[in-house]
């Protein structure tokens, strides 16, 4: 499965793998990465691809994956059997219960931020060791990693409810090449639609032009503000070419993933990953339930059971869930003590999380919480180890890869982590 | 070493003048640059390329093909300088830098407690009589809403999110001390030494006593101050039961000391109009003094580090808000230099933006030399021209001039029941915009940044890409209609004209031999269409590279 | 005793180690009963303070309320089940329980003045009216949202139920038939980025003439994570359903109301909870501001003692640093307390030992 494990000479170069550099920064090695060319092909060969779900503001894990029906802490909600024999969740999700024997669920988590602001992009960068370099997201990381530039659809979408744009920030040190491509309510961008004046011939036409122009003004001229603008220009083309993948949904996929904003953001990223983008981010905010955290979980959990559940199932169906790692999970977990507004707080010492799919062992639970559900009660697991794993399902030398900025190598995960091996297949 | 450098810099500090006898400072500026070259340096721009780059940075749009033409026709060889004086002293300038320092200041933040053209007002005001620098940011800090002329100014603490006093006390010190200390609110910097959580809190302790209150009779917001009875206390996340307290103080300086007062003795003026008492100790106009003092090295160096950013496009300090020892100057002589001069001249800003743009480093072509590879040469070397991205403004000023349709869209006026929102436009419930304000909404909508990201880098959107492609506006000003450049092209039969006249008024240049050849061209093979090939190479020419940057 | 609110005095104070939620006086004074998060109920004996748990329910307990026959106690709870207790027996076993009275969570109960009907609502959207020996009698469905709240009118003629979308409803007892709805969509929010509704209808009380109904909750929530929004009271003309006023708490507050009750004299009594804060407030009915609040944590529950003079609250009762993240090594992170304060709403006797007259 991992291409790095043997001592060849392409294992070799692969631990000097010089993977980024900043636009208009220090000498990179080109526009599309340094893997050894060899090794950049055979991984490129298996489209694999990375579905992550988040759930901002951190959902409980007591009233999912993790119940504690029946003591100090647990609240009013039971727990029900699921596919995995012994294995029991809340009540609120009866659909992903029977799809536990393709999901791997790790219940000892146990992370270091407690705040949203600095713990959601401290997350989603893998809470890397301080260098005093901002790091990738993980879209972005995965983009730089295993994308192709040449690529029909863009390689980090971000699906997520409210505005849209380009979001660089999320590129990091990498540049702002890397940032997402994000789609408000999973709609594709205004103007999208070409004027009906301008048809194809006239299109083609202009753009031509528009090309010779910038190919010429490039001559001698530092190239990173040109190849960034005509990236732009690119990546617009291949979305007008792929209106395709924006058109209503059937009645039958909406009964079945809900018609409400996460089922409908499922069923666009399950669109987006099938026609062969790299990295989808599907964002559902307002989880942070500080207040009244019994009956609002009673309204939002099964928002997120029923279209998980069926995209799993659709996606063993089809075969997809070998070729997809998809990765459900929040900023943190929520307080076992409950508060004065029967909510529950933010809990990053002991949380779950979900994972299926590529490389990904199919239907176990890893680790476990104490009886009450306050405190992990076996291995540790921060988010840097789940970053080693992700990166590891997907065929990338989490251990040995480096990234380069200005001169720096920088390890691609958290170096004190390591993948977890019980999670890999 | 270190102590020839310590006196040096003392020597530097207390002269009234150049330590040494170098020359005008633009001369200064490039025997700096020199000297750290390192390798060889680019030719001036041509004349083209140095007055569409300046004509942008100083009047904040591009020049037009009379410009174009009467300056590369000049032969005065003073006529670079004197460009650079019209440009300082048109009207333009002050719309330009009120512009800039918008973005820069408010960073697109929304609100309308105070009205945007109070705003505007106040910063053309300022910048029309080069009020210098160090009075603008303390009118700005003070924030006096009963001064006729200055009231807007208030805008920079109460729009946009500001209100909450961390967000003031961030923004302050980002601003006007190139301190990001946004991760010093609850503990000593993690990465950066330099940045301790009592500068946050010091910082703090001037501004936590201000609060937005309305005036009962003028239709205004005033930024009033509370009375300040006790230092604040804080405590580090990481070391907790360990809590500290301070006043009010500067980062690097000393600590105010808060006076007490007797019960009922606080106040130098009663309530008055729905105001609260003005008490007699009031921290926020201590700071509008003692932040602009010359001799806050920060505030100074801050400010000729981000004058130095709005010509050169980059900060000899870069990020602009990281100005902290590990992270030093590129040309840290040159920092020293550009505010010790600033301060001597008295924070005139006309001035210095003059100075940089006599400088031969700012004059300098984008285009390397035949010798050298583009990736040798780093970018804070200014041995090459840094190409910018146009602002919002810049784009939309820009391409009303060039596409021929800008008097008619300033002469439109603006119907005051029609209401024009971004949001309404691109979901199709509103008619293509014709007049300026909802036109440069619309501009500021697709290329300015989210509210409160700062503009510094060049960042082009696939939105902004699809835009320029699909936006029924844009193809409009390129279409043969009334007053536009493609409609006067139309009736120009000979190609070779319609080649310069597209290149001189579109990309302020005239066009090479090659350039001229491929336009006869393409108008050629599209003879049945000549109109539509006139106007998809306008298009081109609009969209490409050469355009949408600063170069 | 003359009623004098603006100088409530409270002398008893009792504590348990899990929150108590819903709280009533048995109708012979002589208890406390409260629902607790361990799933009992608790009953205090209010003169030698002694406690007795009533255990059975399999998860929370929704509400309680008493049967005038001085015998009986009735509880809802979050699986739907609907329990009958002898509340006068130490032994801790239900008369008898339906388990499965309600789908989902059974929220509320009310019984009717003269106690021939016992009535249920919750999570299924329907209001159940049941005989007091738990025999099914009607349905009523209508309601579109979870149902918060429900009281009888004082003739036991007919019934209200608020929801969770701001409808209050009149249901004429026992057919079911609708007379009318009030709408106190007011006290209800859901903004298009709101993932569930948030604010409700959260209680209802009608004075003893029956020409004011009261409907608590929040308006102008700004969110389903933090819920924060404005505390309101809306007070109805009952006979012709115009709004009377709305009364808000002078405290700072940033839940909704969860509890109202009408004194003798038609003072209105109301409890909040808030995350930095609530009060309990007596208002008059036609004037926004309180006439007397006190300051409390969080507030779930009041409700007045059968002598009419007396008032009890439950409350929330912090038991180590809360918050977010660690704060507590393993060994001392608990739950935190309930807490029942019992409030004498007449001036304090001057003299201690003046007993109540």
């Amino acid at each position: 499965m991992n291409h790095f494990r043997c001592h060849s000479p392409e294992h070799e170069l692969s631990r000097r793998q010089v993977l980024g550099t900043l636009v208009g920064g220090a000498a990179g090695l080109g526009a599309n990465g340094l893997l050894n060319p060899v090794v950049a092909d055979e991984l490129k060969s298996q489209q694999k691809s990375v579905l992550l779900i988040w759930l901002d503001g951190g959902i409980s894990q007591f009233e999912s994956w993790d119940p504690k029906p029946g003591t100090e802490f647990g609240g009013p909600f039971s727990a029900i059997p699921t596919s995995l024999p012994g294995i029991h969740v809340s009540e609120l999700m009866p659909h992903t219960a029977q799809q536990m024997h393709h999901l791997s669920v790790v219940r000892s988590m146990c992370t270091k931020d407690e705040n949203h602001s600095s713990g959601v992009p401290r997350i989603l960068r893998g809470d890397p060791k301080n260098r005093g370099v901002t790091y990738p997201y993980l879209g972005a990381a995965m983009a730089k990693l295993k994308g192709d530039a040449q690529s029909e659809i863009p390689n980090y979408i971000w699906v997520k409810p409210g505005s849209g744009g380009f979001i660089w920030q999320h590129g990091g040190f990498l540049g702002a090449e890397y940032g997402a491509l994000a789609l408000g309510d999973g709609k594709p961008p205004v103007h999208i639609n070409r004027p009906p004046e301008v048809d194809d011939v006239i299109d083609q036409s202009r753009n031509d032009l528009r090309k010779q122009l910038n190919a010429r003004f490039r001559n001698r001229r530092r190239g990173a503000e040109v190849s960034a603008y005509e990236s732009s220009f690119e990546m617009a083309e291949k979305l007008i070419r792929r209106k395709d993948l924006f058109t209503d949904f059937t009645p039958q996929q909406l009964e079945r993933y809900g018609s409400h904003h996460l089922g409908r953001h499922i069923l666009q990223s399950k669109r987006l990953i099938e026609a062969g983008a790299l990295f989808v981010q599907c964002h559902s905010y307002h989880w942070d339930t500080h207040a009244d955290n019994f009956n609002m979980h009673l309204d939002l959990v099964p928002q997120i059971d029923r279209p998980f559940a069926a995209l799993i199932e659709d996606w063993h169906e089809s075969g997809m869930l070998d070729n997809v790692l998809v990765l459900l999970m929040s900023e943190f977990g929520r307080t076992p003590k409950i508060n004065q507004r029967l909510g529950r707080d933010h809990w990053p010492e002991a949380w779950s999380l979900c994972l299926a799919g590529c490389g990904i062992r199919r239907g176990m639970v890893l680790g476990k919480t104490t009886d009450d559900g306050v405190w992990v009660d076996t291995t540790e697991y921060d988010i840097g180890h789940i970053f080693h794993t992700v990166f590891g399902a997907m065929g990338i030398d989490s251990l040995g890869g480096e990234y380069h900025y200005n001169g720096q190598p920088l390890p691609i995960a958290h170096e004190d982590c390591v993948p977890i091996k019980e999670l890999l297949a | 070493m270190s102590i020839n450098r310590f006196l040096f810099g003392v020597l530097l500090c207390f002269s009234s003048g150049p330590v040494w006898s170098a020359g005008p400072l633009h001369q200064q500026i490039d025997q700096q640059i020199g000297s750290r070259a390192g390798g060889q340096i680019a030719d001036l721009a041509s004349d083209a390329e140095f007055l569409r780059r300046v004509s942008l940075d100083l009047n904040g749009i591009v020049p037009t093909a009379d410009e174009v033409r009467t300056f590369l026709g000049d032969q005065d060889s003073q006529k670079r300088a004197k460009l650079i004086d019209r440009l300082l002293t048109a009207p333009e300038y002050a719309r330009r830098m009120r512009e800039a320092f918008s973005v820069m200041l408010l960073e697109r933040r929304k609100g309308t407690t105070v009205s945007a053209e109070d705003w505007n007002r106040f910063l053309e005001l300022s910048f029309t009589q080069n009020q210098p620098w160090d009075e603008f940011v303390s009118s700005l800090l003070q924030a006096d809403a009963a001064n006729e002329e200055k009231y807007g100014s208030v805008k920079f603490f109460v729009d946009g999110g500001r209100a909450d006093h961390d967000q003031m006390t961030q923004d302050v010190a980002r601003l006007f001390l190139g301190m990001n200390i946004h991760c010093a609110q609850c503990h000593d910097h993690p990465t950066v030494d330099q940045f301790k959580q009592i500068d946050y809190v010091g910082l703090m302790a001037y501004l936590n006593q201000s609060v937005a209150a309305q005036h009962s009779g003028l239709q205004r917001t005033f930024l009033v101050e509370n009375v300040a009875k006790a230092k604040v206390e804080f405590e580090s996340v990481f070391d907790v039961g360990n809590k500290q307290q301070t006043g009010p103080r500067l980062p690097g300086r000393d600590e105010i000391e808060i006076p007490a007062y007797e019960e009922g003795q606080e106040f130098s003026e009663p309530e008055k109009d729905g105001l609260p008492g003005v008490p007699k100790f009031r921290p926020r106009q201590l700071l509008a003094t003692q932040l602009t003092e010359s001799s806050n090295r920060r505030f100074v160096e801050n400010a000729v580090n981000r004058f130095w950013f709005l010509m050169m496009g980059r900060g000899l300090v870069h990020p602009l808000d990281m100005m902290h020892e590990k992270n030093p100057a590129s040309h840290p002589e040159l920092l020293s230099l550009l505010a010790n001069e600033f301060v001597n001249h008295n924070f005139d800003v006309k001035w210095l933006l003059r100075e940089l743009a006599l400088s031969k480093t700012y004059q300098r072509s984008s285009i390397f030399p035949e010798s050298i590879e583009p990736q040798d040469v780093p970018v804070e070397s200014y041995r090459v021209a840094i190409a910018k991205g146009l602002s919002a403004e810049q784009t939309g000023w820009s391409m009303m001039r060039v596409t021929g349709v800008l008097e008619k869209v300033i002469e439109t006026p603006k119907s005051p029941d029609a209401k024009f929102t971004f949001k309404d436009y691109i979901n199709g419930r509103l008619p293509l915009p014709d007049n300026l304000s909802d036109t440069m909404l619309l501009f500021v909508s697709v290329f300015g940044n989210a509210p409160g990201q700062a503009e510094v880098e060049f960042q082009p959107s696939m939105g902004q890409a699809l835009f320029l492609m699909n936006e029924r506006l844009v193809l409009q000003w390129l279409s043969s209609s009334d007053g536009t450049l493609v409609k006067r092209l139309e009736s120009e039969s000979e190609a070779t004209k319609v080649a310069e006249e597209l290149y001189v008024n579109i990309l302020s240049r005239f066009p090479r031999d090659e350039e001229t050849a491929e336009l006869v061209k393409f108008l050629d093979q599209n003879q049945d269409h000549r109109t539509d090939a006139i106007s998809q190479f306008a298009w081109a020419m609009i969209t490409s590279a050469e355009f949408r940057l600063n170069h | 005793m003359m009623l004098d609110v603006t100088k409530a005095w409270s002398d008893k104070e009792i504590r348990y180690e899990q929150q108590l939620t819903a709280c009533r006086f048995s109708p012979c004074g002589q208890y406390i009963v409260a629902a607790s998060l361990d799933f009992d109920l608790q009953r205090w004996n209010l003169d030698t303070d002694e406690r007795t748990s009533l255990s059975g329910h399999p998860t929370w307990i929704g509400d309680l309320a008493f049967h005038p026959d001085q015998r009986r106690l009735y509880s809802v709870d979050y699986h739907g089940g609907l329990f009958c207790w002898d509340y006068t027996q130490a032994a801790s076993q239900p008369l008898w329980k339906k388990t499965a009275a309600h789908v989902s969570w059974a929220r509320k109960i009310a019984i009717s003045p003269d106690g021939s009907y016992v009535a249920t609502g919750g999570n299924d959207c329907v209001v159940k009216l049941w005989t007091a020996d738990g025999q099914p009698v009607a349905e009523f469905p209508g309601h579109e949202g979870y149902i918060f709240s429900l009281a009888f009118h004082p003739d036991g003629k007919s019934l209200l139920s608020g929801d969770q979308v701001g409808s209050v409803r009149q249901w004429e007892i026992p057919s079911g038939k609708q007379i009318r709805t009030f709408d106190l969509t007011v006290l209800h929010t859901r903004k298009e980025n709101f993932l569930a509704h948030v604010g409700g209808v959260r209680s209802l009380a009608i004075n003893a003439s029956a020409n004011l109904l009261a409907c608590g909750g929040m308006a102008n929530a700004k969110s389903n994570a933090f819920c924060p929004g404005d505390p309101l009271v809306v007070i109805l003309n009952f006979g012709d359903s115009t709004e009377k006023a709305r009364l808000k708490p002078s405290q700072k507050a940033d839940g909704p109301i969860n509890s109202l009750c009408f004194l003798p004299d038609d003072t209105l009594a109301g409890i909040g909870e808030g995350a930095k804060g609530a009060s309990l407030a007596f208002w008059k009915a036609d004037q926004p501001a309180p006439v007397h609040s006190i300051k409390i944590g969080s507030g779930y529950q009041v409700d007045l003692h059968p002598d009419q003079l007396r008032l009890a609250i439950s409350r929330f009762q912090p038991n180590g640093r809360g918050g977010n993240g660690r704060h507590a090594t393993p060994e001392t992170y608990l739950s935190n307390d309930g807490v029942i304060d019992i409030y004498h709403l007449y001036d304090q006797p001057a003299v201690a030992g003046d007993a109540a007259t």
